[in-house]
């Protein structure tokens, strides 16, 4: 009986969410069908799934797609190999701390998508400028929130540790990396979500594809289900990217949560 | 911690002592300047021996007098004004409208469930590929720029109140009604103190992306400072890109330096 009870208090909020997707979904179609929002400018779902039919089977919006998540990855994937272990040796050695704290302020909440003017001048229009504004972007949040993960590894791990005579890039490996992860897997998630936000600025600004250049391409020719269509592909990727990052944070910090439960366990027991 | 225990050591004649005191002094202040120094030294010296062609980086002295001619001729302060007034204004519509959302999202099951599913599919929406949208339904004026920055920033702010809301310790709700406290009063004294930094942090995350989202609007669709450093580019006047990119810098340093100060002043309990 409790399965039970459980199972319908798990299935009820996803049937309300569902229902309130719908409703919108029902209004939107009948309004778009009675003409109530001005024609084009609002396209009706039933034109927004055509497009959509039709971007798919052309390939279109799959090629633009991974060209922009090409540029997303390798923007994050350089943003972390650089943030992570700024913010680690930042944790660990006061001085560099305070010489490198200004800058990372500096460009913290620095709009990044102004520097894209700039690198224009230095690297053209294409590939290379916008993987860097990525990765400035995606780099100054890991930096964060590894600063702030490694600060507060608990003194004691890292005297047993040091007693134990672990070196110092032991300690750095062993220690301070897996007791920071946390904070700095939370650091990647809001990395990737101004990856994709940053991403896609950038393609719209300059670049000759990707889903910003596709979506922008369509505004100006005024096709605005191809928009909506483009827009939602959009949406759905970019939510299936967050939930997987948090699906594989789970995996990543299994022993972390499980090893919470067991100490738990133990304090109470 | 370090230098106020090498201080107590008193073997040294005093003298020397506040030589050494000082100098240490110097040092601890000079550090965050260290880097700018050398940055500007750098720049100066590339500039100086022609290393790089003065359109990709024009020399500090060219870029800084461009920057204040920029300022006199009021030229700076109308596009910056206009933008930072649509980042501000569409911030600020958004905390009013996310920030009560979020709370009954925590407080009544019924609004959790309603809107979870859009806060789950909105919060990772790319929303700067509304810009089109947005411009044809609202013009290419300042209106779907608020609109956009109130799009992007909502959705931090209904998260953050969420969460905040739901974090509150449940013991704290059960001593204050147990003490009779009501609906209202527990909501004003209870979670809304014990929210604010959350919501601070909230701001602190939105006012970024409120001012990343004005400044490529204005890139894509004209207007503001966004339109002018694009136009500098397109033009090769590198000396103004270059000024521009100092002020968007200072711009958002100054922003995230005022909410830290109010995160210090009114959420520093929450540190501990």
């Amino acid at each position: 009986m409790t399965s039970a009870l459980a199972a319908r208090q798990r299935c009820l909020p996803a049937l309300t969410g569902l229902l309130a997707v719908a409703v919108l979904f029902v209004a939107w179609q009948a309004a778009a069908s009675a003409h109530w929002l001005a024609d084009g400018f609002v396209p009706s779902l039933a034109d927004i799934w055509l497009a959509t039919l039709h971007l798919v089977r052309t390939g279109e919006i799959g090629l633009n797609l991974i060209a922009t998540l090409r540029a997303g990855a390798w923007g994050l994937a350089a943003g972390i190999l650089t943030g992570v272990p700024l913010g680690l040796t930042m944790a660990l050695l006061p001085v560099f701390d305070r010489i490198v704290t200004p800058v990372v302020r500096c460009t913290y909440a620095l709009p990044k998508t102004t520097l894209i003017p700039l690198l224009v001048l230095w690297f053209g229009v294409g590939g290379a400028t916008n993987v860097i504004v990525i990765a400035i972007t995606a780099a100054l949040p890991l930096i964060v929130y590894s600063l702030r993960g490694a600060r507060e590894v608990p003194r004691v791990l890292l005297w047993s540790a040091r007693s134990l005579g672990t070196s110092r890039a032991g300690l750095l490996w062993r220690v301070v990396l897996p007791a920071a992860l946390p904070q700095i897997l939370t650091g990647v998630r809001v990395a990737l979500g101004f990856t994709l936000l940053v991403a896609i600025s950038c393609e719209m600004i300059v670049a000759n594809q990707g889903i910003g250049k596709l979506i922008g391409q369509y505004g100006d020719q005024g096709s605005y289900d191809y928009l909506f269509a483009a827009l939602f592909v959009t949406t759905v990727v970019a939510y299936a990217l967050d939930a997987s990052l948090r699906w594989s944070t789970g995996v990543l910090l299994r022993w972390h949560e499980s090893g919470q439960r067991v100490q738990r366990g133990r304090r109470h027991g | 911690m370090a230098d106020t225990l090498e201080f107590t050591e008193v073997s040294v004649p005093a003298g020397s002592r506040v030589v050494r005191t000082m100098a240490r002094r110097l040092w601890r202040l000079s550090q965050p300047w260290l880097v700018l120094l050398a940055v500007l030294a750098g720049w100066h010296l590339a500039t100086a021996h022609a290393w790089v062609r003065p359109v990709f980086l024009p020399s500090p002295g060219v870029v800084f007098a461009t920057l204040a001619q920029l300022v006199v001729s009021g030229e700076l302060a109308s596009t910056l004004g206009t933008s930072v007034l649509r980042a501000v204004v569409g911030v600020v519509a958004a905390g009013i409208v996310g920030i009560p959302l979020g709370f009954a999202m925590a407080e009544f099951r019924v609004f959790r469930w309603l809107l979870s599913p859009y806060v789950a599919f909105g919060f990772p929406l790319p929303k700067i590929a509304l810009i089109p949208v947005f411009t044809v339904w609202l013009g290419m004026d300042s209106l779907s720029k608020i609109a956009l920055v109130f799009a992007t920033c909502v959705f931090p702010f209904i998260v953050a109140a969420e969460s905040g809301a739901s974090l509150v310790s449940p013991k704290l709700r059960w001593a204050a009604q147990s003490l009779g406290t009501r609906k209202d009063a527990l909501f004003r004294h209870v979670i809304l103190p014990a929210t604010v930094p959350a919501l601070l942090s909230g701001v602190r995350i939105a006012l970024p992306i409120g001012l990343i989202t004005v400044f490529t609007a204005e890139m894509v669709t004209g207007g503001g400072l966004g339109e002018a450093i694009v136009q500098a580019q397109r033009y090769f006047q590198s000396a103004q890109v270059y000024a521009y990119v100092l002020v968007t810098m200072l711009v958002g340093y100054l922003a995230d330096a005022a909410i830290a100060r109010v995160q210090r002043r009114f959420a520093a309990w929450a540190e501990a």
